[in-house]
């Protein structure tokens, strides 16, 4: 998978160093978001789910619109309407894109994608 | 001007008051909307703010509504940021007492247009208040003249409230607008020239 922060920073008004902040955060945050969405699936609540995968959403769609953001609204979804059983393969859907998406993140945050 | 902003999103949270920073605003960020609610107890609150929808605890949307149950924050101007895309969503929002609202993930210059009408309308409001305060104190002004005043039906002297007998110009200048100048009416040009 290869990120294209184009799209963030036609928002951010060009503001590279900017984009670039926000995705290192993102990286770092990340783990925990996620770690908020494995409990709320483990602790079988439908409001819980809805609630931090809405969180999740809200967070990931500042990088992407697709991929690990259009998952987290599908697991939205599923908690706003107790669907509990398709939950855990939406968390594993979940957890798959995240991890593709994290590290060209990670490179952008750094700043080192001009040098790639 | 100060803007409060609630959001639990941390990364929307540092482009926030980075963003608004450099906008020229004075951004107070926090958490949830339980810790903006406390912000907003303290005296002289923002007039300006933008509220995430979906935060645990306190949401924007109840943030919103305590808001307006609040006669001294009904000037308040209320933007709702949310990932809600549907209709309904939109009207819950406004009707909940936003004044604005915007879907994320958002074009940062319309947050700063929307900003700036808010801006527009707070400082209008504020201008209006302080036209409407000096307008009472006007008011109370003219009220003082409209009342029963107690003159001497000699020396036309006018008892004031510290039941001190005055002359007429001064009790009007002191509780009026009104300025004198002064000069000689025909009657008592005749008969002053008469006593000479």
């Amino acid at each position: 998978m290869q990120w294209n922060p184009e799209a963030l920073l036609d928002r951010l008004g060009g503001d590279e160093e900017l984009a670039r902040q926000m995705a290192a955060l993102f990286v770092d945050e990340c783990p925990n978001m996620l770690d908020d969405v494995r409990r709320a699936v483990a602790g079988g609540s439908a409001d819980d789910i809805r609630r931090v995968a809405h969180a999740f959403k809200g967070s990931v769609a500042n990088f992407v619109a697709d991929g690990p953001a259009a998952i987290a609204l599908a697991l939205e979804h599923a908690g706003r309407d107790e669907r509990l059983a398709d939950a855990p393969t939406l968390l594993a859907r979940l957890e798959g894109a995240v991890a593709e998406l994290i590290p060209e993140l990670r490179i952008y945050g750094r700043g080192d994608l001009c040098a790639s | 001007m100060r803007i409060l902003i609630a959001d639990d999103d941390p990364v929307q949270r540092h482009a926030m008051r980075t963003q608004l920073g450099k906008w020229k605003y004075e951004p107070l960020v926090f958490n949830d909307g339980k810790q903006a609610w406390q912000a907003l107890q303290e005296p002289s609150p923002p007039a300006l703010a933008v509220f995430d929808w979906n935060m645990p605890g306190m949401d924007g949307v109840d943030l919103c509504r305590e808001i307006r149950e609040v006669p001294a924050l009904a000037g308040m101007y209320i933007i709702l940021l949310t990932s809600n895309q549907e209709q309904k969503d939109k009207v819950v929002g406004l009707e909940s007492g936003a004044d604005d609202y915007i879907t994320k993930p958002f074009h940062w210059d319309e947050l700063r247009a929307r900003l700036r009408a808010g801006e527009r309308i707070v400082t209008l409001q504020q201008t209006l208040a302080a036209r409407v305060e000096e307008l009472q104190e006007a008011l109370v002004n003219v009220k003082k003249l409209s009342g029963l005043l107690p003159i001497c039906a000699y020396c036309k002297r006018i008892r004031d409230n510290q039941d001190y007998w005055t002359q007429v110009e001064k009790y009007l200048a002191e509780n009026s607008e009104a300025q004198f100048s002064h000069g000689i009416c025909p009657d008592c040009l005749n008969q002053q020239l008469a006593m000479k």
